[in-house]
């Protein structure tokens, strides 16, 4: 579904922050990427939501050679990729339905075709209540649960997330593993980057990937 | 699960997006660039106005001056029934001319009245052989030739002559030219100098509007759509502000035409708008144009620069 090989990142002229990066992820899989901060979590994920090109090597996404890929056709690539980001990026002059549901209006849904769905989705990550709220007034783990309501709401094949639970309490961050865990048992290969070695236990049977100093190594779990 | 639905749904579903475009319709840098363009489209038709009021008032004045001569005659050494008689043979002859629209003989107080300002009120005027003036008034359809009327009044009576006043006509001529072509100069440089304020102004607005189209672009939306919806924000955005600024010169010209201290300028005004169809024809037109224009321009901008946003999207590291 993913894979990488001898994949390398350079900002400007600096040092490699990725260096000989070689994974595969596949279908149905569950990750977790940790390592230090600065290590490149942060920057691996950019490269799986495409949000970077790397500065060399080969990144194959969906059976696809991104190097050659037409840029027309990233979007329906990224509408594969759900992406929870670190700092939620959520729009602030949306309500939270409407940002939870803008990938299926981006991609052209009309809003009575989806609204059950958003609803039903937003209930189930505890923000039934919030749907008309702007998220200046959710508080950091509303905010999460709206960022990843809206990660997946598309039904992605791969859901990346950076740093869930970096924002919310532990009885929460429990939660929120269960629900990517669920996800995960519906089909979707997940990759979460964290630091929260609690989370890692939690989940024991995920595979680890660990960078350090640019590099990556990957143990345990089922995947190969 | 029951989910429940937010409150405020009508019976026709929710109101997300309905109708909305999904950029912020206002924020700062929005606001800063609709004023932006509200201030430069208002100066622009207010330069544009400007200068097809003084081009009308410079074709007035003109015509008024072209359409004028004067038939001077010496008294010499006449006694004042001699240069009467004098006169009236001018007049005579001026009158079965064709081309002349009127002919007034000038009292000897207006000859005086017109050669106060350079020889004051003193008796000196009463002792000065003063010629007699006789004001003509050409057909501006068909004005007469003044120089064939010159010489034949040379010929036909002693000591007169015919001024068609053209060395001065001429130059000021000149001047009224000189006087419209700074107004199109004026003109153009407003806007050159809103062109590139309005490009800056809507660059600078959708620069703030980076982080949605980003998070649009990372949720899968396309080049076309994120462009679409720019475009749509820039295009209201921009029209209602360039709309503004032309209404609004046209309330300044409409009161002036009503209020303004200056006959000219109210009667130039009234023209421009309402009176003169033709000027008003081109008024509106090019006010339209400055809209048209100023849209266009922040339109062409807003697109330069989400296209620019979204080619540094997935970039190189």
């Amino acid at each position: 579904m993913i894979r990488f090989e001898n994949v390398g990142v350079r900002y400007g002229n600096g040092p490699e922050i990725l260096r000989d990066v070689s994974f595969e992820l596949e279908e149905g899989g569950f990750a977790f990427l940790t390592g230090p901060s600065g290590a490149g979590k942060t920057t691996l994920l950019r490269l799986m939501y495409l949000g970077l090109r790397p500065t060399r090597g080969l990144i194959h996404m969906f059976g696809e050679d991104i190097a050659t890929l037409p840029r027309r056709r990233f979007p329906d690539m990224r509408r594969r990729i759900g992406v929870v980001f670190q700092d939620f990026r959520l729009l602030d002059h949306l309500t939270t339905f409407e940002n939870v549901a803008l990938p299926l209006f981006v991609d052209g849904k009309r809003p009575s075709e989806y609204a059950d769905d958003v609803m039903e989705l937003l209930a189930w990550v505890g923000l039934g209540d919030h749907a008309n709220a702007y998220p200046p007034v959710l508080s950091g783990g509303e905010k999460q649960r709206a960022a990843i309501a809206r990660a997946i709401v598309g039904k992605p094949s791969v859901l990346l997330a950076d740093e869930p639970t970096g924002n919310v309490d532990p009885a929460l961050a429990r939660r929120l593993l269960r629900l990517f865990v669920e996800l995960n048992r519906l089909g979707t290969t997940v990759v979460i980057a964290t630091h929260d070695h609690q989370l890692l236990n939690a989940a024991p049977e995920a595979r680890i990937m660990t960078i350090r100093d640019g590099r990556l190594t990957m143990t345990g779990g089922s995947m190969p | 699960m029951n989910a429940g639905k937010p409150s405020g749904w009508g019976r026709a579903g929710p109101p997300v997006f309905a109708g909305r475009n999904i950029l912020p319709r206002a924020h700062a840098p929005l606001r800063t660039f609709m004023v932006a363009m509200t201030v430069m489209c208002f100066l622009a038709a207010m330069a544009a106005g400007g200068m097809f009021m003084t081009w009308q008032a410079i074709d007035n004045w003109k015509a008024g001056v072209v359409s004028e001569a004067t038939a001077q005659i010496l008294p010499l050494d006449d006694s004042p029934e001699e240069v009467r008689k004098r006169v009236d043979e001018v007049v005579r002859l001026l009158r079965g001319t064709e081309g002349i629209r009127s002919v007034r003989v000038l009292s000897m107080d207006e000859n005086r009245d017109l050669l106060k300002p350079w020889l004051g009120r003193a008796g000196l005027l009463d002792d000065l052989p003063i010629p007699r003036l006789v004001a003509i008034t050409l057909d501006r359809k068909k004005p007469a030739n003044i120089e064939a009327l010159d010489g034949l009044i040379r010929v036909k009576v002693r000591g007169a002559r015919v001024d068609a006043h053209g060395h001065w006509v001429l130059q000021l001529s000149d001047m009224a030219r000189t006087a419209g072509w700074l107004g199109v100069a004026i003109l153009a440089g407003i806007a050159i100098a809103a062109a590139i304020l309005v490009a800056w102004a809507a660059r600078a607005a959708l620069e703030s509007n980076r982080e949605t189209i980003e998070v649009l672009h990372l949720v899968g939306a396309r080049d076309r759509f994120i462009a679409r919806q720019v475009e749509k924000r820039f295009l209201r955005a921009g029209f209602v502000s360039a709309l503004a600024g032309v209404v609004v010169a046209f309330l300044i010209f409409a009161l002036l035409a009503f209020i303004a201290p200056s006959e000219g300028i109210r009667e130039g005004a009234w023209n421009m708008l309402f009176g003169d169809r033709q000027l008003a024809l081109r008024t509106y037109a090019t006010w339209a144009i400055v809209v048209i224009v100023a849209t266009m321009i922040s339109l062409a901008s807003a697109r330069t620069a989400v296209i620019r946003i979204l080619q540094n999207m997935f970039r190189q590291g």
